[in-house]
């Protein structure tokens, strides 16, 4: 069973799977990525990076670079406006600590120069040729060692906003949270049960390394073809940094080659190749090695402190949790990573006294950005995981707790930290925690201690959700609105303009579908403009979940306004009313019909009513919306997981999986299910498999900054296809879309923690630290056996 | 080492493509000690590329038709040393004899990898994990070198000397891997443990068992990943020799193993972890070989 929902409902195109329209021009590799952009008189640049954590540069010489014809770029020939690269948040929320080239290097891989040449290999050639004097400082790679006072520290200070603010300890920002009164709250409880959860720093490993190609334009301005998750967010840092009117700089939207979240925040080697570009008067094309790739970026791991107090019958009546992350040399986006996590925390189990306590910590490493869930997979790793051992304390089923406690219908959530609230409007939590238990086989899942033998299987489950976008009624810490432009051709085919970004998940599929379902257009007359930032207006991000159920808002405002006007021009040439008038897609003929119901004679095909239109200079039916949506209804998703365990070996072996969501509105059923699959893949990489780690002296990754040693699980290691159950709850989010919801990071939030469930299910064992390798499980094991022989 | 750059190679070197045997160890023999030898490349271009290793010379052997077959002769099977692992994993399953081989050529890489890489590319790099080399030890191969000044042919299991190093000399070439004739009631196994599904091993294992009835009369085992060396476990083989098979002769053979072994350490596993499992698995792989000995899969 793949994707099947329960209800049927009255759509043309929405929920239909259908061909995606940017198919054909991948699997033909006709699609032009960053990578792939060539310009005349094109030069290539590469980076001169530090191989140390943490050393000042004392002087660097690009002489001999600059006598091999390469054009050199160091920190003295750069802006110094200190920037973040993550244009998300409001100003004054904004921590700001980097410069385009730094003249102190805070983690290996740091870039401090760069060349720019007439081919890749010469300025390769001409890289190893710039001499540059550090001085080493002492460096710092686990979080609580930098609290301490006589660590190393990384900053002085750095901006909020525009005000200096001092950096003690390492500590970057700290966030405190609370509601009711936690003390009292753990008194009133039955039960305490508290543990602590570490989740590791996963690369996103993303297929395109991160590219770009900027060209100077002789008025002085710039054009960028970068890898961005936000092309308007690039332009205006860019026009910051360099000062340059965002009038003339125009950044194109490029497809992506997958992200998880590492393009989110303008990429630092934006700024690099554009700062080469105006210095060598020439189109400058940068694309990162993978191995410059993975110092670049990676998922912000967390030790989390969790703690819930419940009485005799399964309530919930407080709840703590302390979390300590560790977010590298920079401070990309941990304060709204903090609040995030409170709320992720907050949402899942209703408490009525709680207490959040977040602390962000700069280390001598690689900088943490967001991936895939945002803190939610690590959250949900904790909390689902507690809550399991909750139940059994309790001895009340894993379910049974979690539909007893869980934040549903009505009730408040909180989408993006204590800033953004809204209301919970749609909610499948029940249909999918049921269904999904039928489907699994829960009823003839036993005790660990009944299992015997080498090969041990357990059944788990964990439920999780994630934000659809950062709208709420009002402002708050985290911007939020998109900007689409929907006209109709004088053929009657549809043109959708937005700046919203598809990662490879079929957002902008999901767009043409939503304008195509209100325009009346078929799917196959519509389609999704090329678009950059001097052609569109402001849209956020595609980040948070958001593109369909924001991004698609506006296009479908955006369509309804540009419907509206082509009915009026139908009007005239039908002499109807226009507010009579409806439009429907015929296949047939590839046109919408815009007819009056029950009078025959009185309809005319949409070509006709805009060629008549344009003839006759009545205008073009065209309308532009900037839109933001006043809620960010969570899509909540649930996962079972079964696993064989070899006892002898310890690895684990991915069985069987029920992956449900509850998205709202599915648009394209095949690419939501996808992406519940893939969800699964990744979430057990971060279960069973992937971290980073880093050589305490050298402070070089030890994976040898490669994908040689840095592993991903593909479809090998997922269960036969008739094994990976996926199926979307039979809900409608009023305030979406045709009411859609997200699904996106969702995908793979509740992952880590069902996995982490089925292997207690399996062994009696409890794995609060991840990823749960064969070596850990041997050990753990062993210990078992040892502790059960000694009683 | 955060210089280096897998996108593009940043050395010079001379390139040579020789059509014949004689050309290439002319070609070798003419070069210098830096020359190298390139096969399929699947380990060499990563080194350039990841461990500053740079030739001034590479000599590309793969146009050489006399270096690429697989040749039965009086039952032992004649392997040349550029023949891809594609090409043998297609042998392997028509001709069925070969177990250890064909499971160990099947978990080499992917695809692309075994349309590229080679059998003696494999052996002449030398890693402890290379995953032929425990498959082809059991099976008391043997290699065949050849220079400018004469040719010598030797068991495989004296041409490992350490972590990349072999007794080859620099100015010989591998030209061929001979495989003595599979008996009558010989069974063999290959397995090794990844931490995913294409991966180098953390440990390998292959056993070849000649069996008579419940009796074991020769076996031969080897493990890879778990010393400098792919090795032969000759004490654990000696406890077998002539013996009646029992499962508890086979655990004290396992214990043995793990006792042999010289683990170490490194990214994709732990010391501990190899010493632990060297027994489960070896086990694995001698029910699996002992019962294709006997004909019972």
């Amino acid at each position: 069973m793949r994707g099947q929902s329960m209800e049927k409902k009255n759509f043309s195109t929405v929920g239909k799977t259908t061909r995606r329209k940017d198919g054909v021009s991948k699997v033909t590799g006709r699609e032009i990525f960053s990578s792939d952009v060539v310009l005349p008189h094109m030069l290539y640049a590469r980076v001169l990076r530090s191989p140390y954590p943490h050393a000042r540069v004392v002087s660097i010489s690009t002489a001999k670079a600059e006598a091999m014809g390469a054009v050199c770029i160091t920190p003295a020939d750069v802006p110094k406006l200190r920037y973040n690269e993550r244009q998300v948040s409001i100003p004054e929320k904004t921590y700001r600590d980097r410069t385009v080239l730094p003249d102190t290097a805070r983690h290996v891989g740091e870039g401090i120069a760069a060349v720019a040449a007439k081919t890749e290999a010469l300025a390769e050639k001409a890289l190893v040729q710039i001499a540059v004097k550090y001085e080493r400082l002492s460096a710092v790679f686990d979080p609580f060692e930098a609290m301490t006072a006589d660590a190393p520290t990384l900053y002085k200070d750095v901006l909020l906003g525009e005000v200096v603010l001092p950096i003690n300890r390492n500590i970057a920002c700290h966030r405190e949270v609370s509601e009711g009164d936690a003390e009292k709250g753990f008194q009133e409880a039955d039960l305490i049960v508290e543990n602590e959860f570490r989740t590791g720093r996963v690369y996103h490993q993303q297929m395109e390394t991160k590219a770009v190609v900027c060209r100077p334009e002789p008025d002085g301005g710039i054009t960028v073809w970068p890898t961005a998750q936000s092309i308007h967010n690039v332009r205006q840092l860019l026009g910051r940094i360099f000062k340059i009117p965002l009038s003339k700089i125009n950044v194109h939207r490029v497809p992506i080659g997958g992200s998880f979240g590492s393009s989110i925040q303008m990429n630092t080697c934006i700024a690099i190749c554009v700062a080469l570009a105006l210095k060598a008067r020439k189109p400058v094309k940068l694309v990162l090695t993978r191995e410059e790739d993975m110092y670049d970026h990676c998922k912000y791991p967390s030790i989390i402190r969790l703690k819930y107090g419940v009485k005799r019958d399964g309530t919930i009546v407080a709840g703590e949790m302390k979390t300590v992350v560790d977010i590298g040399a920079h401070n990309i986006q941990a304060y709204p990573l903090l609040g995030c996590m409170s709320g992720w925390f907050v949402s899942l189990y209703r408490m009525p006294h709680l207490r959040f306590e977040g602390t962000a910590v700069y280390t001598n490493k690689v900088p943490a950005c967001a991936m895939q869930g945002y803190g939610n997979p690590q959250v949900s790793f904790a909390v689902e995981s507690l809550m399991d051992i909750i139940a059994e304390k309790l001895n009340m089923d894993p379910i049974e707790i979690r539909l007893k406690n869980y934040v549903g219908l009505g009730e408040t959530f909180w989408g993006q930290g204590p800033t953004v609230r809204s209301v919970i409007r749609s909610c499948g939590v029940e249909e999918m925690l049921l269904k999904g238990k039928d489907m699994i086989g829960w009823e003839s899942r036993k005790k660990p201690e009944e299992k015997r033998g080498r090969l041990r299987r357990g059944i788990g489950v964990a439920r999780s959700f994630h934000t659809s976008g950062t709208g709420a009624p009002m402002p708050g810490e985290v911007i939020d609105y998109s900007t689409a432009m929907v006209k109709f051709n004088e053929d009657g085919s549809v043109d959708c303009l937005t700046a919203l970004m598809c990662h490879g998940g079929g957002t902008l599929e999901a767009l043409a579908k939503i304008v195509s379902e209100e325009t009346g257009v078929p799917l196959s007359k519509v389609e999704i403009s090329p678009a950059d930032t001097r052609s569109t207006g402001y849209d956020v991000c595609t980040h948070a979940t958001r593109g369909v159920y924001c991004g698609g808002a506006s296009a479908q405002r955006a369509a309804k306004e540009a419907k509206s006007k082509l009915l009026q021009f139908a009007s005239r040439i039908l002499e109807v009313n226009p507010d009579a008038l409806k439009i429907r897609p015929d296949e047939e003929l590839g046109q919408g019909i815009v007819y009056l119901e029950g009078a025959k004679g009185k309809a005319i095909t949409v070509g006709e009513v805009a060629k008549t239109a344009q003839i006759k200079s009545w205008g073009t039916a065209i309308s532009v919306v900037s839109h933001r949506q006043v809620n960010c209804p969570p899509c909540f998703v649930t996962n079972f997981i079964e696993v064989e365990v070899d006892t002898e070996t310890g690895q684990i072996r991915f069985v069987k999986a029920v992956a449900a969501v509850d998205a709202g509105t599915v648009i394209n059923p095949d690419l939501a299910a996808g992406q519940l699959e893939g969800g699964l893949c990744r979430g057990m990489g971060l279960a069973l498999l992937e971290d980073t780690e880093y050589d305490p002296k050298s402070g070089e990754l030890t994976c040898g900054r490669n994908i040689t040693d840095y592993k991903i699980f593909t479809s090998v290691e997922m269960p036969m296809t008739d094994d990976v159950l996926t199926f979307f709850a039979a809900t409608y989010e009023p305030s979406g879309p045709l009411g859609a919801k997200g699904i996106g990071e969702a995908a793979n939030n509740c992952t880590a923690g069902a996995f982490a469930n089925a292997v207690y299910n399996a062994l009696g064992i409890r794995f609060n630290e991840l990823p749960i390798t064969p070596e850990k499980v041997l050990t753990r094991l062993k210990e078992y056996s040892l502790r059960k022989r000694g009683k | 080492m955060i210089a280096v750059n897998t996108r593009i190679l940043r050395t010079e070197f001379k390139y040579f493509v020789p059509k014949t045997l004689r050309e290439a160890l002319k070609l070798i023999d003419q070069n210098g000690p830096n020359a190298r030898v390139i096969a399929g490349g699947t380990d060499l271009l990563v080194q350039m590329k990841q461990e500053g290793i740079s030739p001034d010379c590479l000599i590309n052997i793969m146009t050489i038709p006399e270096m690429n077959f697989i040749k039965t002769e009086k039952g032992s099977l004649r392997i040349g040393a550029t023949t891809k692992w594609s090409e043998i994993l297609e042998f392997c399953s028509r001709d069925r004899k070969h177990a250890a081989l064909y499971e160990a050529v099947r978990s080499l890489g992917k695809v692309q990898v075994r349309h590229m890489g080679t059998i003696g590319g494999n052996l002449c790099s030398a890693s402890p994990a290379a995953d032929s080399a425990p498959a082809l030890l059991v099976y008391n191969s043997q290699v065949k070198l050849v220079s400018a000044r004469g040719e010598r042919t030797l068991p495989l299991d004296k041409y490992f000397k350490g972590v990349n190093e072999t007794v080859r000399a620099a100015k010989e070439l591998m030209t061929e891997i001979r495989i003595p004739s599979i008996q009558n009631g010989m069974g063999s196994a290959f397995k090794k443990l990844t931490r995913v599904g294409t991966d180098i091993s953390k440990i390998s294992c292959a056993v070849a068992i000649l069996r008579k009835g419940k009796v074991c009369v020769s076996c031969q085992v080897a493990m890879g990943a778990v010393a400098p060396v792919p090795m032969k476990m000759r004490g654990a083989q000696e406890l077998m020799n002539g013996k009646k098979v029992e499962a508890s002769l086979v655990e004290e053979m396992g214990q043995r193993i793990s006792a042999e072994i010289k683990p170490i350490t490194d990214i994709r596993s732990t010391a501990e972890y190899r010493r632990q499992v060297a027994v489960v698995l070896f086990k694995d792989v001698f029910w699996k070989a002992w019962k294709r000995a006997g004909g019972e899969e």
